[in-house]
């Protein structure tokens, strides 16, 4: 009976003794910093390494657009607006900061644990037919050091340039509302229409399916083009000419 | 003993073998098991049943040598659908009687009714089928779009005269508009029209007021989209003026002077676009009586001309110059007038009625805008200037059966013999005091399948007292011009009536 009070105390010990392996949870007492946190929307938020843009979608007159980048910040909330800055990391980047892109400052706001880090993305000729890389990195500021590990950089591709859309040609394409493709044209469109895809309804005799374009709505656009071009070459000397020298012009 | 045994065996089985090979001569009792035939004749086939309708359907059974009591039955109504696309209503038992008598709680669509018949004794089995359309009973009738400066809604009439269809029982149903959407039509009504494609899904009733545009269901009135998602364009302004689907199939709306149309079978399609670019204002009035090729015609007020979109997607254009040797009255190019109404007449022409900006005269244009723009459009040209009380007319129709048009003033209607003797007859001039009419249309139904002998032979005048609405139905000889008085029926009980539209049903199903 001794023995097995004897066992019993040093189970009880044992229990005891290991209750004391739970570690303590330490205060981040290092300066404050901040990373990148772009993340996908699964389930376990997957890093964004990599992000692009075109300034395609936008109106012809648009020169510049400032890409935000998201980050997060390491240690407490500030009560107060704290800056935060981007930076060229040369080893992946193409483009030219000054003559592609520029950096201004970016707030993290107050009592909040995200920011964006802003890039002025500049629209020039020579992103027309090729696209630009910067592999952007945290700054240092007086408010923040850059964060550490994978976070602390991510890769920005833009361009300007356009594709010939696969259903341009064709049966049943966009010639008949559109014409003959030129890379102008098509730039106008897609600034004019904000959109770079039009898939056309295949056959009167069904519903069209959702997203695409019927007949009556690509004439819409046909006669919406037309309105836009006429605007544009009313306030544009010369009027517009494509790539080999001809006016654009849109049929019917 | 063994092996005697062995050969007793085997002989036995081979004789009972040698049994099956014997030849047979069918002699046997034959029984006649008959099958329980339901004798549908004299029923019709397909039924036309307003949704919580009565289905009454008492068929005979014959079933000679069989036991009737044995007999059970069951009446099955399921949804048709067609090729492999599954039903997404379920299948409801009726009635376990033969005669069917049950209310129909369907949703409006077109559905199968069954009628198995099992003998219990045998478990045999017969069966019909009867097709049924099951619609919220306003398949055929009249639209009245009535309220106040501020809001509308719409009555729904039947009547006997205008719909002359078996198993259409007169009636008006009220408010059909609220009903379906829990509000009044809001702004000052102008317009209701109906827009059938027949044999499509092309099946709408729209509603027009100062600022909102409506599309609700023909087949239940339920709303289908309104004001800025009925166009393709975000800066579209909603002040619709004029709606009609013309007889070449384009829909043309008339909004803020300017015209949009479209043509497409698919509600999700059936969006207005721009307006067609140009020049012009238009008298809010459209026609029902346009080629293709035309696409619309309109009237500029502010230019005084007809015009017409050059194309789907094109600018507005003039008509070409009048060909060498046509019919000069009148220069589509150059009207310089403007424009009162314009109205299909007879022989598919368009008749506008005119005044003069200057002066004091009248007239009626007559056009064949139902034909390619050959310079030969003009039919002729009617001087209306001397007719009487012509500087009070408010109301103007034209007949589709004959030489004849109408026009009405506060209170009087004039039938006008333009062909002829281009006199008026005043033809009704016995309103109750007080009333003065507010709209008049001739009964024109489009499509006009089962309605032919209704087409053009009634008038419909509403009237307003300052207190309430009212329609007068009135028997109308579309030949001679002559209204038939008293009115055939009256309904009262309406706000101020702004508009009212004849409502068909069209072949086909939904």
């Amino acid at each position: 009976m001794k023995l097995q009070n004897i066992k019993l105390a040093v189970l009880l010990l044992f229990a005891i003794g290991l209750t004391s392996c739970e570690k303590d949870i330490a205060a981040y007492n290092d300066e404050a910093r901040v990373y990148f946190f772009e993340r996908n929307t699964d389930l376990s938020q997957t890093r964004i390494s990599y992000k692009s843009f075109t300034f395609l979608l936008l109106p012809l007159d648009v020169t510049r657009d400032t890409f935000l980048v998201r980050v997060k910040i390491m240690g407490d909330k500030s009560t107060s607006d704290r800056v935060v800055r981007g930076r060229t990391i040369t080893t992946g980047t193409t483009a030219k900061e000054g003559t592609h892109y520029q950096f201004i400052d970016g707030i993290v706001p107050a009592d909040s644990i995200y920011g964006y880090i802003p890039v002025v993305l500049l629209r020039t000729a020579d992103i027309r037919d090729t696209s630009v890389s910067l592999n952007l990195g945290i700054a240092a500021t007086k408010d923040f050091q850059p964060g550490v590990g994978e976070d602390s950089s991510i890769v920005l591709n833009w361009s300007d340039n356009v594709v010939k859309p696969s259903n341009w040609d064709g049966i049943i394409s966009l010639t008949y509302y559109f014409g003959t493709y030129s890379a102008a044209k098509w730039r106008f469109i897609i600034a004019t229409t904000g959109k770079d895809k039009f898939p056309l309804q295949q056959s009167g005799r069904v519903p069209p399916a959702p997203g695409e374009y019927t007949s009556m709505a690509m004439l819409d656009l046909n006669a919406l083009l037309k309105a836009a071009l006429k605007a544009y070459n009313d306030s544009h000397d010369p009027d517009l000419t494509d790539e080999f020298g001809q006016l654009v012009t849109f049929p019917l | 003993m063994k092996f005697i045994f062995k050969y007793i065996a085997a002989s036995i089985t081979a004789l009972v073998l040698l049994n099956a090979c014997k030849k047979d001569k069918g002699n046997y009792d034959y029984i006649t098991v008959n099958i329980p035939a339901i004798d549908t004749s004299g029923m019709g086939g397909a039924r036309y049943v307003e949704r919580y309708g009565m289905l009454d359907i008492n068929p005979a059974i014959n079933y000679d040598g069989g036991n009737k009591a044995a007999l059970k039955y069951q009446w099955l109504m399921y949804q048709y659908v067609i090729g492999s696309t599954p039903p997404t209503k379920p299948t409801r038992i009726l009635s376990n009687s033969l005669h069917l008598q049950a209310p129909v709680t369907e949703t409006v669509g077109e559905y199968r009714l069954e009628l198995i018949v099992t003998d219990t004794m045998n478990q045999l089995k017969a069966n019909v089928l009867f097709p049924v359309i099951v619609s919220v009973g306003i398949e055929y009738g009249v639209m009245v779009l009535h309220g106040n400066n501020d809001s509308s809604d719409v009555d729904f009439l039947i009547t006997a005269d205008a719909v002359p269809v078996a198993g259409i029982t007169p009636r008006r149903l009220r408010n059909l508009y609220s009903s379906a959407t829990g509000e009044k039509f809001p702004g000052l009504a102008t317009f209701i029209a109906q827009e059938r494609r027949t044999s499509s899904t092309q099946n709408w009733i729209s509603l027009g007021s100062d600022k909102h545009l409506s599309r609700m269901s023909g087949a239940d009135f339920s709303r289908l989209r309104e004001d800025m998602s009925m166009f393709r364009r975000t800066d579209a302004v909603i002040a619709p003026q004029a709606y009609m689907i013309l007889n070449n199939s384009y829909t043309a709306l008339i909004n803020a002077g300017k015209l949009h149309f479209y043509t497409t079978t698919y509600e999700t399609d059936a969006l207005f676009g721009g307006a067609v670019p140009g020049d012009y204002e238009l008298a809010p009035f459209l026609a029902n009586g346009t080629s293709s090729s035309l696409y619309a015609v309109v009237y500029d007020q502010k230019n005084g001309r007809f015009i017409r979109p050059a194309g789907i997607g094109g600018s507005m254009i003039n008509f070409n110059a009048p060909a060498v040797g046509s019919n000069m009255s009148f220069d589509h190019r150059n009207i310089g007038k403007d424009m009162l109404y314009m109205d299909r007449g007879f022989s598919i022409y368009t008749h506008s009625f005119f005044k003069d900006r200057t002066g004091t005269g009248y007239w009626l244009y007559v056009s064949n805008f139902n034909k390619t723009d050959d310079g030969n459009l003009v039919i002729g040209a009617y001087n209306m200037t001397n007719l009487p009380e012509i500087t009070s007319a408010k109301f103007f129709q034209a007949s589709e059966l004959g030489y004849v048009d109408f026009y009405a003033t506060d209170r009087k209607i004039y039938s006008y013999d333009y062909q002829g003797t281009n006199t008026a007859t005043l033809v009704y001039d016995a309103l109750p005091a007080g009333e003065t009419i507010t709209c008049m249309k001739i009964y024109k139904p489009r499509p006009n399948f089962n309605l032919t002998t209704a087409e053009g032979r009634l008038l419909y005048v509403a009237t307003w007292n300052g207190t309430q609405g009212k329609v007068y139905e009135f028997a109308l000889n579309g030949i001679s011009g002559q209204v038939t008085s008293p009115a055939r029926n009256v309904f009262d009980g309406f706000g101020k009536i702004a508009d009212l539209s004849a409502k068909a049903r069209g072949a086909g199903t939904y």
